[in-house]
């Protein structure tokens, strides 16, 4: 695997209807990497679109991550629609012009480097392929000359009876021809291919491979910080968030559990090599927890073999010089068979 | 001789059920009496349902009724006298005994554990439970043995592992000793038990207030007394009162109450149900508000979970937000709730109650007041395209 490239903070995530994403697959692992944050990964495969089990870029970060980023100063919202559209409209007629030609011999270079490797792979299956098929035509040819070989002996036997020899003066031509038509074939093969491969690629050939560009990194796509006003900031949950903020800072990956009935599972490590912990729901500080829902809570996190896990930050006291995630206070309940 | 495999233990013999469709027979403890019947061209026939009726009737309530006494503490009327608790738990399932699981049982296991009844006699519930679990315990750790003794010749045999067929045994005979209780303890403790020890029984049955109020409003067999248990308490003030204590804490005398308290709500969705002829029991074990049995819990096994969920779509609680606001849960509080339902197989269902406003129900009787309820059911089921195909 390539190394990513390295990212620099403060990078910026693009909020599409509410939702905050990553295009860049290097901004994707550094955060995942640096800030313990795996995000969603929502957009369809362009190999396998028919599916949506294995999903790819953009990446969705929760509301939390998003949040969090921006206030440890590490990434920055851009709204992705103004920013395109004001970047689209402020660039003038030749930077629009460079950066077409740029985007054309980008295309053409990954293309043709695409169609060389093509090329290379298909003369080395072509070779391998033409080896065997000789081979294979040989060792027929050897056995069927020694099969007639050997009915013609038999027929030798009887000769004299049989007033039909033609067999023998027939039958050797075919293999032997079809032989010799694999060899006389042999040579022309290799010459048609390496006739493509040495054929200059034009446009016109080029059907077979569209590579797709990142546009999104582009400096008229990447507005500065500046830009990004106070309406874009992400707003995560008031209950939810010290929570997040609590387990995050020791070191859990927290990922969304809608469909585990909580709002975070919390993984100890990369959730790609851990099973989560705990399931764990935010709530206020002075906030009723009803009774059925502890007992549920309980059920739900013992069936699966974790525990399920209730937090919440209490106001903030004087003196008390603790953040948020800090002073959080998380609780946790199992269902206990007597 | 310690090496060959353990001889399985016979099954624990299969006790005798109670034949429960004779003992649970009456659904309601309620007497009901049959009319003599109509014969067309007998014309004495309808004299003698006229007779009957008139003059030999007798009603459906019983004689003396049943009493309770409400208990503000645990908030719920305890049912003391045995003919009372014997009639509400054979005859609908109501109420729980306070130490035991659910049918009051706990004098039998007091008897058994002081041995004025037999080992196997009058099974109550929680000791068939306690037993299953036991032996599936026991069936476990055997197979575990087995596995591990079997794994161990195969390595014997194989030459991997060097030692006497006897070192096995020691450890697998440690591990019998430790694990299986030794049972002759128990026996000798029932052996020199007195002849005849009379156990007084400490239990008694408790009602929640829904129960209690079904059977005094809804069917008239129950006389709920005040707590010190030396006046009756009329069906409205009982209505005022449980509806009073719904609320932590409890709310004084004086308090104005709302059409959505919790008792209202309950008791709307507890009679709707018992009225159509569903067993209904607290759920509260499997984070739901009821459970709904077909015939009852000695028969089978819930098959719905019931939430209750008010329904503010009157105009008049437009105005009211914090109300409204109630009205809305997050999704994964469905979805956990649904996840647990889903994994004890019940099907949830969830019954939203349509709030009148106040001034609607003011100054109405109980039933008057009752049908401006509405009830609305929506079932609820997990879906799993790979599992749910047959």
């Amino acid at each position: 695997m390539p190394l990513a490239e390295p990212v620099q903070e403060p990078f910026p995530i693009y909020a599409v209807n509410g939702t905050y994403l990553l295009f860049d697959v290097n901004v994707v692992s550094h955060v995942r990497k640096k800030h313990h944050m795996c995000g969603v990964l929502s957009g369809t495969l362009p190999q396998v679109p028919q599916q949506n089990v294995f999903l790819g870029l953009p990446l969705q970060l929760m509301v939390e991550e998003a949040a969090l980023l921006v206030e440890k100063g590490a990434a920055y919202v851009v709204d992705d629609v103004t920013a395109h559209k004001k970047g689209l409209k402020e660039m003038m007629e030749e930077d629009k012009k460079r950066y077409m030609d740029q985007r054309n011999e980008e295309i053409m270079k990954t293309a043709l480097e695409h169609q060389a490797a093509l090329e290379a792979k298909k003369a080395g299956f072509i070779a391998i392929s033409k080896d065997k098929k000789a081979k294979k035509d040989k060792e027929k040819a050897e056995k069927k000359a020694a099969k007639e070989a050997a009915e013609n002996d038999d027929e030798l036997l009887f000769g004299p009876t049989k007033s039909e020899p033609a067999p023998v003066a027939v039958d050797p031509t075919p293999a032997e021809a079809s032989a010799a038509s694999a060899v006389s074939e042999a040579p022309e093969a290799p010459e048609a291919s390496t006739d493509t491969a040495s054929k200059p690629v034009t446009t016109d050939n080029l059907l077979l491979h569209y590579p797709i560009l990142n546009t999104s990194t582009f400096p008229f796509h990447s507005p500065l910080p500046e830009s990004s006003s106070s309406s874009l900031l992400p707003r995560p949950n008031p209950s939810s968030y010290p929570l997040y903020k609590h387990l995050h800072s020791r070191g859990y990956f927290l990922s969304p559990g809608l469909r585990f009935g909580c709002q975070f599972m919390a993984y100890p490590g990369d959730s790609l090599r851990y099973h989560s912990h705990f399931i764990a729901n935010g709530l206020g500080w002075d906030e009723e927890i009803d009774m059925i829902d502890i007992v549920g809570g309980g059920r739900l996190g013992t069936g699966v073999k974790k525990a399920w896990m209730f937090g919440g930050c209490p106001p903030k006291q004087e003196g008390d010089e603790r953040g948020e995630e800090d002073r959080t206070r998380v609780f946790c309940v199992e269902w206990g068979g007597f | 001789m310690s090496s060959e495999p353990p001889t399985a233990k016979p099954p624990l013999p299969r006790t005798k059920r109670p034949n429960y469709a004779l003992l649970h027979a009456n659904l309601l403890p309620l007497t009901i009496q049959a009319l003599p019947p109509l014969i067309p061209h007998n014309p004495l026939s309808i004299l003698q349902i006229l007779y009957t009726y008139f003059f030999c009737r007798v009603p459906c309530q019983p004689e003396p009724l049943y009493t309770g006494v409400f208990n503000p503490t645990t908030r719920s009327v305890h049912v003391t006298d045995t003919r009372s608790i014997k009639a509400f738990w054979t005859s609908g399932f109501f109420g729980k005994g306070s130490l035991s699981r659910s049918e009051p049982t706990w004098i039998s296991r007091r008897r058994r554990a002081l041995g004025v009844i037999g080992k196997d006699e009058a099974l109550t519930a929680e000791e068939v439970t306690e037993r299953r679990r036991k032996e599936r315990k026991e069936f476990k750790l055997e197979r575990a043995r087995a596995e591990k003794e079997k794994i161990q010749n195969q390595l014997a045999q194989e030459g991997k592992v060097q030692f006497e067929t006897g070192a096995v045994a020691p450890s697998s005979e440690n591990k019998s000793v430790t694990f299986a209780p030794p049972e002759t303890p128990a026996e000798e403790k029932d052996q020199p038990a007195p002849q005849v020890v009379e156990v007084e029984d400490l239990e008694h049955l408790q009602l929640t207030l829904e129960e209690a109020f079904f059977l005094s409003y809804g069917l008239g067999a129950l006389q709920i007394m005040n707590a010190e248990g030396n006046k009756p308490i009329e069906v409205p003030d009982a209505l005022s009162l449980f509806r009073k204590f719904s609320y932590f804490p409890h709310l004084e005398d004086d308090a104005i109450l709302q059409p959505d308290d919790v008792f209202l709500m309950n008791y709307v969705v507890y009679h709707h149900f018992r009225s159509l002829g569903w067993v209904v029991r607290p759920g509260m074990k499997f984070s739901v508000d009821y459970l709904l049995y077909n015939r009852g819990p000695v028969f089978s096994h819930a098959e719905f979970g019931i939430l209750i969920l008010p329904a503010y779509s009157n105009p008049y609680w437009a105005a009211d937000p914090e109300r409204k606001k109630r009205e809305s849960r997050p999704w994964h509080w469905l979805h956990s709730v649904n996840r647990v339902s889903a994994q004890v197989k019940k099907t949830l269902i969830m019954v939203y109650v349509e709030v009148p406003p106040p001034h609607e129900i003011e100054g109405l009787g109980i039933t008057d007041m009752l049908k401006k309820y509405g009830v609305r059911e929506v079932s609820l089921r997990r879906f799993l395209v790979a599992r749910n195909r047959d």
